[in-house]
C-alpha cells in the first residue's frame, strides 16, 4: 500500500515587509522594507499509513505551513507533495473526503449552536448514514468524556470542550489521516489525556494515521516519530526514542543526604540542591562507574533515585543550540 | 492637581499608529465615501434639472452642492465606532483589562474616536468644508465659524453618546450590531444627511426640531453655509446643549449599573 | 459536473440552513438586524417620496418608476448580501479564519458563497419584494417585460455575486485590507437607487462593466418598463453571464496567493 504522505523538496516562501523606525508616526509607517521568509526549505519525508508523527518546530519554523500545504490549504512554490495518492491542491475536493483537519485556532463549530449542531452539519455534508453516524457520535462522546457537553452552546464550553467537539467534528467521517494544528493549546489536563488516548487508540483500532503539529511536548508522547522543523528546513527525522538517545544520552540522580549535602561531587553537573537533597546530571555510562557504587554506597547516602532525563529538557537543550547556532551563525551539528 | 497627560497621549499616539497600519485600505474607505457623496450630487443635479428651477426651497444648486460636500466632511470627524468598541469589549472580556488601566474606560473610548476623527479624518473634512464654501460662493464670518464649531462639538457628542448608550446595551443584548445599524440610519434619514431637512413636510420639521437629530448633521451644515437664520441657530445650539445633558446623564447612570454588573461578573 | 452542481447546491442549502440556525439562537440581535433591513427599504421609500415631494423627480422617470427601480435594488443586493457578506469573508481571510472551510470537500468558490452569508438579509428581499408589488401596481407592464425582468435580475445579481467574490479576494491580494470592500459596496448600494444614466455616459459603462452593479438593478428594471427589445435583453443577459465567467475565472488564479495566517 502506498504511503499515506509523500513529500519532496517542498519550499515555500511568503512576502512581509518591516516597518523602518523614525520619530514621526505618519512618515515611519510609510516607509516599510519588504522581503521574503523561507516558510520551507527542502522538505522531503514519507508517511508510511497507521503512523503518528508529531512535528516539532519554535514558532515559526514552518510547521503550520507544512500542515497547510499537506491539506490543500495553501500549495507549494516547488516541490512534489502527494497525500494519499493524491495532490492536495489539485485534488482538494476528492482528498477533503479523506481527511480530517482541527486547526488550533480556528474552530468549525457554530458559536451560538450546540456542538451536536455541528456534527450533524458535517454528517449531512459529508454523507455519512444516520445509524453508522450514532454509532461513531456515541463511540467518540464516551471516549472523550463528553457526556452531555456537546449538547451545550459552544460559547458555554471551555476551551478543552470545544476543542474535543472539533475533533469530533473532524473524525465524524472516519478519515484516513487527521491533522492536528496545536490542538492541545490552552486546553485543561483531563482534556488533553483525553484526547491523547483517543488518538492512540484510533490509530490501534482504525489505522489512523495522525499527523500532530505541536511544541507541547507532553503532546509528543502518543508519537512514534518525530519531525523537526527549523527555519523551514528539516533538521530532525526519525523515532522518539533515537530524539532522546541523540541529546538526552544523559540520566538524572537524585541523592538524600544524612545531614547537609555536600558542596562538591566528583562527577555530573549539579542541577538542583537544596538543604541535603542533590540533584545531578550525568552521563548514561557513569550510572555503573566504580565511582557512582561508591558514593550510592556511601553511608551518607540515605536514599537515591534514577530517572531518565525528560523530553522537555532535550528540545529545550536542542532550542538554545539552535539559537546559539543563529547568534553565531555557525552550523548546527548533532 | 496635576494634570498626568503622558499617559493620555500616549493611548491616543497607540491608537493613531494602529490606524495608519492600513494606509491603502483607509485611503480606499475615504474615497468610497467621497463617491458616495459625488452620487448625491449628480442625483440633485438630475432633480434641479427635471424641475426646470434654480432653487428648490429656496436652496440654489450650489447650495445644495455645498450642503452635501459639507454632510461629506462632517461624516469623517463626528462619526463614532464607540458601540463597536464596547461590544467587542464586553464579549470578549477585555473590558475587564481595560477598566484597570489608568485611565477610565469611556476616556479611552473618547480618546479613540478623536484619534480616529480628528487626527485621521481631519485634513479630508477641512479640505471638504473649503470646496463647500468656494461652490456655493459664501463666506464664513466669525461668528458664523465660532457657531460652526459649537455646533460640531455638539454633534460629536451626541454621537458619540448615542455610540455610548447602545455600547452599553451590549450587557444584555451580547450582539448589538442590529440596534447600532437601525439607529444609525434613523440618525441618517432624519439627521439631515439624505436630505436637507426643508425639503420635508413642515409637520415632520416641528418634530425633528425638536429631537436630538438635526444637532448631528443638519444644523451643523446649515450653521456652516448660512442658510438658516440667526435665530435657529441659537435655538438648535440650545436643543443640542440640553440634549447632551439628558443624554449624559442617561450615559453617567447607564455606565454605573454597567460597571458594577461587570464587576460581578469578575471582567 | 451535474454531480458537482449537486453537490455544491446541497452544501449551499445546508450551511444556509445551520447559518440561519446560528442566526436566530440570538432572539433579540436578530429581530433588530431584521427590523434594520426592513428600515433600509423604508429609507429609501422617504428618501424617494421626499425627492417628489418636494420636485418633479429625475427625468424620464415617474415615482412609481423610481420606487420599482430602487425596491429592484434592495432585492438584489440583499440577496448578494444573504449568500456573501464581503466584509464578513474579506476579514476572516485576513485571519485565516477560512482555513476549516478550505478542507471541505467542495469548490472553493462554493464555500465561500455558501458559509459567509447574511441570513438577515432576507428581510431586505422581502421588504423590497413589498416596495416592489407597491410600484409595479401603479405601473403597466406586459408579461414578457416581467419575465425579461426576472431573467435579468437573476443573471445580473448572480454575475454581481462572483464580481464581489473575486474582488474581496482581490483586496485580499493587493492590499491586505478589508475596510474597504463593505465601503465600496455602500457606495453601490447607494448609487443603484437612482437611474444609471444621470451618471452620465461614463458612469454607465463603468456600472455596468467595471463594477456591474447596474446588471443587477438598472436593466432589469428599464426591461420592466419595456425599454428593449428581446435582441437587447438577449445581449445584456449574455454580457451578465460574461462577466460572471470571468470574475468565477480570476477568482481562482487570486486564491492561489491565498497565504493563510500564522505560521
Amino acid at each position: 500500500m502506498e504511503d499515506a504522505i509523500v513529500a519532496g523538496n517542498l519550499r515555500k516562501r511568503f512576502k512581509t515587509h518591516e516597518s523602518l523606525r523614525g520619530k514621526k508616526v505618519f512618515l515611519a509607517s510609510l516607509r516599510r522594507r519588504s522581503f521574503y521568509k523561507q516558510a520551507l526549505d527542502d522538505v522531503s519525508f514519507s508517511v508510511p499509513r497507521g503512523q503518528i508523527v508529531a512535528l516539532l518546530g519554535k514558532n515559526g519554523s514552518g510547521k503550520s505551513t507544512l500542515t497547510k500545504i499537506m491539506t490543500g490549504i495553501l500549495f507549494p512554490d516547488s516541490g512534489e507533495i502527494r497525500v494519499l495518492g493524491l495532490n492536495p491542491w489539485k485534488d482538494r475536493i476528492r482528498l477533503a473526503m479523506e481527511i480530517g483537519v482541527v486547526l488550533g485556532a480556528h474552530g468549525q463549530l457554530f458559536w451560538n449552536l450546540p456542538a451536536s449542531d455541528a456534527f450533524e452539519y458535517n454528517r449531512r455534508i459529508y454523507e455519512v448514514p444516520d445509524s453508522t453516524y450514532q454509532k461513531r457520535l456515541s463511540y467518540f462522546v464516551d471516549r472523550l468524556e463528553l457526556g452531555d457537553v456537546y449538547k451545550r452552546q459552544v460559547r458555554q464550553m471551555s476551551l478543552g470542550e470545544q476543542m474535543k467537539c472539533n475533533f469530533v467534528s473532524s473524525c465524524l467521517h472516519m478519515p484516513k489521516i487527521v491533522f492536528l494544528d496545536e490542538p492541545t493549546i490552552g486546553v485543561d489536563l483531563p482534556s488533553k489525556l483525553a484526547l491523547r488516548e483517543t488518538i492512540s487508540e484510533m490509530q490501534r483500532r482504525f489505522g489512523t494515521t495522525f499527523i500532530l503539529t505541536t511544541h507541547i511536548v507532553e503532546d509528543i508522547a502518543i508519537a512514534e516519530r518525530v519531525i523537526m522543523l527549523d527555519k523551514g528546513k528539516k533538521i530532525f527525522d526519525d523515532t522518539k526514542e533515537n530524539l532522546e538517545k541523540l541529546f538526552g544520552d544523559k540520566r538524572y540522580i537524585t541523592l538524600k543526604f544524612d545531614g547537609r549535602a555536600p558542596s562538591k561531587v566528583k562527577m555530573g553537573k549539579v542541577l538542583e540542591r537544596e538543604a541535603n537533597v542533590l540533584k545531578l546530571e550525568v552521563p548514561h555510562r557513569a550510572i555503573k562507574s566504580r565511582a557512582m557504587m561508591d558514593l550510592l554506597d556511601s553511608k551518607r547516602v540515605m536514599d537515591y533515585s534514577v530517572s531518565e532525563v525528560d523530553l522537555s529538557h532535550i528540545l529545550s537543550k536542542l532550542y538554545r543550540k539552535l539559537d546559539r547556532r543563529d547568534r553565531t551563525g555557525g552550523r548546527y551539528a548533532t | 492637581m496635576q494634570l498626568d497627560t503622558g499617559r493620555y497621549i500616549a493611548h491616543l499616539r497607540v491608537t493613531q499608529k494602529a490606524l495608519y497600519a492600513y494606509k491603502v485600505d483607509m485611503s480606499l474607505s475615504v474615497l468610497f465615501t467621497v463617491l458616495g457623496f459625488a452620487v448625491m450630487i449628480a442625483v440633485w443635479t438630475a432633480i434641479y434639472a427635471a424641475t426646470g428651477s434654480t432653487q428648490i426651497k429656496g436652496l440654489s444648486l450650489p447650495a445644495i452642492y455645498a450642503y452635501f460636500i459639507v454632510i461629506g466632511g462632517l461624516n469623517f470627524i463626528v462619526g463614532t465606532n464607540i458601540d463597536d468598541q464596547m461590544m467587542n469589549s464586553i464579549n470578549d472580556g477585555s473590558i475587564g483589562t481595560a477598566m484597570l488601566k489608568p485611565i477610565r474606560y469611556p476616556v479611552q473610548l473618547v480618546l479613540g474616536t478623536i484619534a480616529d476623527s480628528f487626527s485621521l479624518f481631519s485634513v479630508p473634512a477641512l479640505l471638504f468644508f473649503i470646496a463647500a464654501l468656494a461652490i456655493a460662493h459664501a463666506g464664513l464670518g466669525l461668528w458664523q465659524a465660532a457657531a460652526f464649531l459649537a455646533e460640531v462639538v455638539m454633534a460629536f457628542c451626541i454621537i458619540n453618546l448615542f455610540g455610548f448608550l447602545v455600547g452599553l446595551a451590549a450587557i444584555y443584548l451580547t450582539n448589538v450590531y442590529g440596534l447600532v445599524s437601525i439607529v444609525f440610519s434613523v440618525i441618517s434619514i432624519l439627521g439631515g444627511m439624505v436630505a436637507p431637512l426643508t425639503f420635508y413636510p413642515q409637520w415632520a420639521q416641528n418634530i425633528l426640531y425638536l429631537s436630538p437629530l438635526p444637532s448631528m448633521f443638519y444644523f451643523p451644515a446649515s450653521t456652516f453655509l448660512g442658510t438658516i437664520s440667526t435665530a435657529m441657530i441659537w435655538q438648535s445650539i440650545a436643543v443640542g446643549f440640553v440634549w447632551i445633558l439628558i443624554l449624559l446623564g442617561i450615559a453617567a447612570v447607564g455606565w454605573k449599573k454597567m460597571s458594577i454588573k461587570v464587576a460581578l461578573a469578575g471582567g | 459536473m451535474f454531480e458537482r452542481l449537486r453537490n455544491a447546491i446541497r452544501f449551499f442549502l445546508i450551511s444556509w440552513e445551520y447559518s440561519l440556525l446560528n442566526f436566530v439562537s440570538y432572539r433579540t440581535s436578530s429581530l433588530m438586524y431584521t427590523i434594520y433591513n426592513t428600515f433600509l427599504t423604508i429609507s429609501t421609500f422617504i428618501t424617494i417620496s421626499v425627492v417628489y415631494y418636494v420636485s418633479s423627480g429625475i427625468a424620464g422617470w415617474s415615482y412609481y418608476q423610481l420606487m420599482f427601480l430602487a425596491a429592484t435594488m434592495n432585492i438584489g443586493v440583499s440577496i448578494l448580501w444573504n449568500i456573501l457578506g464581503a466584509g464578513n469573508l474579506s476579514t476572516q481571510l485576513l485571519k485565516g479564519g477560512v482555513d476549516p472551510y478550505l478542507v471541505k470537500p467542495f469548490g472553493i468558490a462554493t464555500i465561500f458563497l455558501s458559509a459567509y452569508g447574511l441570513p438577515s438579509q432576507m428581510a431586505g428581499v422581502a421588504s423590497g419584494l413589498v416596495l416592489l408589488l407597491f410600484a409595479a401596481s401603479h405601473m403597466t407592464f406586459t408579461l414578457a417585460g416581467a419575465i425579461e425582468y426576472v431573467v435579468l435580475l437573476g443573471v445580473g445579481t448572480f454575475a454581481m455575486i462572483l464580481f464581489t467574490l473575486m474582488l474581496v479576494v482581490l483586496a485580499y491580494v493587493l492590499i491586505k485590507g478589508s475596510f474597504f470592500v463593505n465601503k465600496l459596496l455602500g457606495f453601490g448600494q447607494g448609487l443603484s437607487k437612482y437611474p444609471l444614466n444621470i451618471y452620465g455616459l461614463a458612469g454607465q459603462l463603468i456600472f455596468t462593466i467595471l463594477f456591474p452593479i447596474g446588471l443587477a438593478y438598472y436593466y432589469p428594471s428599464r426591461a420592466f418598463m419595456g425599454a428593449y427589445s428581446p435582441l437587447v435583453v438577449a445581449a445584456i443577459a449574455l454580457l451578465g453571464i460574461a462577466i460572471a465567467a470571468v470574475s468565477y475565472k480570476l477568482f481562482y488564479v487570486l486564491m492561489k496567493q491565498y497565504t493563510s495566517a500564522g505560521g
